[in-house]
């Protein structure tokens, strides 16, 4: 039975047998050995553990579990032990070494390669790896430096963290913390260290760092690096950052169907603010995390678990390399003493060679704030133009389905239907979909793999916009031609020469759907009811004659004029009459079946001359209410809203001239009747605690109480009251347009 | 006298040109290098090519850069360098004299009378 251990080994995970990682140890012991005179030891090492780790790759690849002793047997035995090299090199070292390129050597093992070999190293997973980095890397501790290896600025945070033995992450999360609390300070100290401190390529001496992870990212990495730092599933850090959008998004959902369906008008609160918070987090990790490039910092990334074992394990090695450091000091010194006065001698060229990059990386830390700045707002709108396409397609969509008996109204015949349909799930769907799509792509970080699904999208929705021109089409083809329809009801003449008009109140629920157009319980789909449409108005001409008249004019638009006259003659329109009072109905309505055509009713009223006619402040209620897309487009010149006939008053009495409509207000009977019909109102509901309004609201359900009142005034109208009080003052809003 | 440190002698002799040849082909990392040996027939042991790698590296005849790779730590590419190349030029030049002279020897007429 043998234990088997993972080390990293030169940025690869291995799983070993105990007994040959000591072997393997060992080996590279000796290597060492063999070759501490050479110029460029720890480079010719590092190459060997590298292609040992690449043959341990091998070993692996082929379906082992782990290497066993008798792999690396074979291995070393490949590679020749010193012994081996011993008789041959020798002679060849003598010869390369002494021959033409002896002056050469001089220059010495260059940094870049020695703080990569030692970076490489470094990174550690397990207990085995970890007495690896520590037995392979001679890492100057116990003074302060500015980390060369690893840096963002003037690699002081990475220094530092390599003198605390921390996270430089952590070190950098601080500093920029400190940089928000302390107003700048902290930067002035950052400075004066940078400039203190001497530079040295630095190992990384932690078990584990926070990266971010260049290859699960959507923005920047970071919640990819949290997630590989933590070993937890990369979208727990990634829905806690969106977890305030998304509660956003839902609240507005939750809001808007709550305006749709319910009366509810209140707010409803979500926390954006801590968004906020995590939106400023997120972009100060992003700056100060640094990217996983190397696969060796990818590893580190992903680090080892800590436990118990793995810390116990760490301490024992911390005890056995100190024991090999004092053996090896010797060796190390004069190495050391040689590679200082390179150093002294090189010191003026590096340091001007140092300046070079480091002012370059300074510029290219504040582009890449700059850019990531950018990158976030860019990515922030889009997204957020994206959630508001899709809210309002989804707003489209839904409605539209809901109201579908609704668009039955408007769409007629089986191709604007599946016109309407296909509009619907394509020109509409699909934009939503791929909004949907490209959301979640976002939140798993996967990007899109086949373009075919763009082309499909593409494709689809472009049938989708063919659809909707189709639909307008056949809709607006429906809009062709206007044509009306005239009814003339006979009417009983009012016995006192006046004739009232009042506006029934008819109590349609009130559900604000489309355009002002009202329905009948839209809510209960109860669609055998009659569709209602508010756009009734009311003309008052002369009579021709000496008796009152009542013209009532439909209009429709059609396909041609035919179809138009005949949805204009099938308008239902219904007034009543009680003696002097005409009872105008404020909706016309379609019959079941009928379908919507911009129907419009207006009622004419003929006054002949010399005598009266009274609008009852209810008479308001047609206007307001009235279908205004058509306003203005009335051919026939008596009802353009343009046309120069004066506004009639509401609650005072006319009188019809051969020159159009008068004020009979000089009439002294006039001014109390209308005072009359005021007063009236009060004393007859008196259980009321609150007197109705003049203007009663239009959309209230009182249709009782209207019903009630509108019955009686008639009666009481003629009824004398002694009270002189007008509490009444009519506002000018309140006109109702007549020609005269 | 070993036969075997003899062999080994001859190969490490012209080791450093077939090097240099495979990387005048084109830019290689050390297992490239192996693999190609191998092929070719040539057998070492690989623990000596990492330290001639270096000096030739050291003595400027090579450059390396590191190239990210795939399946683990980045590589070491080398390259030949100007000098390199004068330096390969030469090697090739004295390999080519000591093949002739040592083939002109080697098959030589058994009699041992040169024609």
């Amino acid at each position: 039975m043998k234990k088997v251990i993972n080390i990293n080994f030169q940025g690869r995970v291995i799983p070993i047998e105990e007994s040959a990682f000591e072997t393997l140890k060992q080996y590279i012991d000796s290597l060492r050995r063999y070759f501490a005179a050479e110029e460029g030891r720890e480079e010719i090492i590092n190459d060997i553990q590298d292609r040992i780790g690449e043959l341990f790759n091998d070993c692996l690849k082929t379906g082992a579990t782990c290497v066993t002793d008798g792999d690396l047997e074979k291995i070393i035995n490949n590679m020749g032990r010193p012994e081996d090299f011993e008789a041959a090199e020798n002679s060849f070292a003598e010869q390369v070494g002494g021959g033409q390129t002896g002056g050469a050597f001089g220059g010495g093992a260059s940094g870049g390669s020695y703080s990569r070999s030692n970076a490489s190293g470094g990174g550690s997973t397990d207990k085995g790896d970890n007495r690896d980095s520590r037995a392979f890397g001679y890492e100057p501790r116990g003074r302060l430096y500015r980390n060369d290896a690893d840096k963002v600025l003037g690699g002081v945070c990475s220094g530092l963290a390599n003198y605390l033995k921390i996270d430089p992450a952590i070190v950098r999360i601080l500093f920029v913390l400190m940089v928000f609390g302390s107003f700048g300070a902290a930067v002035l100290v950052y400075f004066i260290l940078w400039i203190v401190l001497p530079t040295q390529s630095l190992e990384t001496n932690v078990k584990k760092r926070l990266f971010r992870n260049p290859d699960d990212r959507l923005l920047g990495g970071v919640c990819g690096g949290i997630a590989a730092y933590l070993n937890i599933e990369v979208w727990i850090p990634r829905l806690i950052f969106a977890a305030p959008f998304i509660l956003g998004i839902v609240g507005w959902i939750a809001r808007g169907i709550f305006y749709m369906f319910t009366d509810y008008h209140g707010y409803f609160t979500v926390g954006t603010g801590f968004g906020g918070t995590l939106t400023v987090i997120y972009i100060i990790l992003w700056a100060v995390v640094p990217e996983a490039r190397s696969a060796s910092e990818k590893l580190e990334m992903r680090g080892a678990k800590i436990d118990l074992e793995s810390i116990k394990a760490t301490v024992q090695e911390e005890i056995q390399s100190l024991k090999d450091k004092a053996v090896k000091a010797g060796g190390e010194m004069s190495q050391r003493a040689q590679a200082f006065g390179e150093e002294l001698k090189s010191g003026g060229s590096r340091f001007a060679k140092e300046a070079g990059p480091a002012a370059r990386r300074t510029g290219s830390g504040a582009a890449r704030a700059i850019g990531m700045l950018f990158k976030i707002i860019f990515l922030g709108i889009t997204a957020l133009i994206a959630f508001c396409v899709l809210m309002v397609l989804l707003a489209v969509l839904f409605a539209t389905i809901g109201a579908h008996n609704l668009a039955d109204l408007f769409v007629v015949g089986f191709w604007p239907h599946f016109f309407l349909w296909s509009t619907l799930a394509l020109f509409i769907g699909i934009p939503a979909i791929a909004i949907v799509h490209w959301f979640i792509r976002m939140m798993v970080g996967r990007k899109s793999q086949n373009s075919y699904l763009r082309y499909i999208f593409a494709t689809l929705w472009i049938l989708g916009l063919v659809s909707a021109i189709c639909l307008a089409a056949t809709i607006f083809n429906t809009y062709r031609e206007q044509n009306d329809y005239t009814d003339k009801p006979a009417i009983t003449q009012p016995s006192n020469n006046r004739i009232v008009v009042r506006v029934k109140n008819e109590s349609y629920r009130y559900r604000g759907w489309w355009w002002g157009i009202h329905l009948d319980n839209v809510m209960e789909n109860d669609f055998d009811n009659n569709l209602h449409v508010f756009n009734v108005r009311m003309n008052v001409t002369q009579s021709p004659d000496a008796d009152y008249h009542v013209e009532v004019l439909k209009q429709s638009f059609g396909t041609d004029p035919n179809a138009a006259a005949d949805n204009a003659q099938r308008i239902q329109y219904t007034f009543t009459q009680d003696d002097s009072v005409l009872y105008l109905s404020r909706t016309l309505e379609l019959q079941p079946n009928d379908h919507f055509h911009g129907q419009a009713v207006r009622v004419n009223v003929l006054v002949p001359i010399g005598k009266h006619i009274y609008l009852d402040q209810s008479a308001d209620r047609l206007e307001g209410h009235n279908w205004r897309v058509f306003k203005n487009k009335w051919d026939n010149n008596r009802w353009d809203e343009d046309d120069d006939g004066n506004d009639l008053e509401l609650e005072m009495d006319y009188v019809m001239t051969k020159d159009g409509l008068v004020l009979a207000d000089e009439k002294p009977e006039h001014r109390e009747r209308k005072e009359k019909t005021e007063k009236s109102e009060q004393p007859e509901q008196p259980e009321k605690p609150e007197a109705p309004d003049r203007g009663d609201a239009p959309d209230t359900a009182k249709s009782h109480d209207h019903q009630y009142r509108y019955h009686e005034q008639p009666a009481k109208h003629k009824a004398d009251s002694t009270d002189n009080s007008v509490s009444a003052v009519l506002s000018p809003g309140y006109r109702i347009s007549c020609t005269l | 006298m070993n036969i075997e440190n003899t062999q080994s002698q001859m190969r490490k002799g012209v080791l450093e040109f077939c090097i240099l040849s495979i990387i005048r082909h084109g830019e290689a990392y050390p297992s490239d290098i192996i693999e190609k040996m191998k092929s070719a027939n040539l057998h070492i042991l690989e623990g000596t090519l990492y330290p001639l790698l270096t000096r030739l590296k050291n003595a400027d005849l090579l450059s390396y850069r590191w190239v990210e790779s795939n399946s683990g730590p980045p590589r070491k590419y080398f390259n030949l360098t100007d000098k390199g190349l004068t330096f390969y030029k030469e090697l090739e030049d004295t390999w080519n004299e000591l093949a002739g002279a040592v083939k002109a020897l080697t098959e030589l007429p058994t009699n041992g009378t040169p024609v």
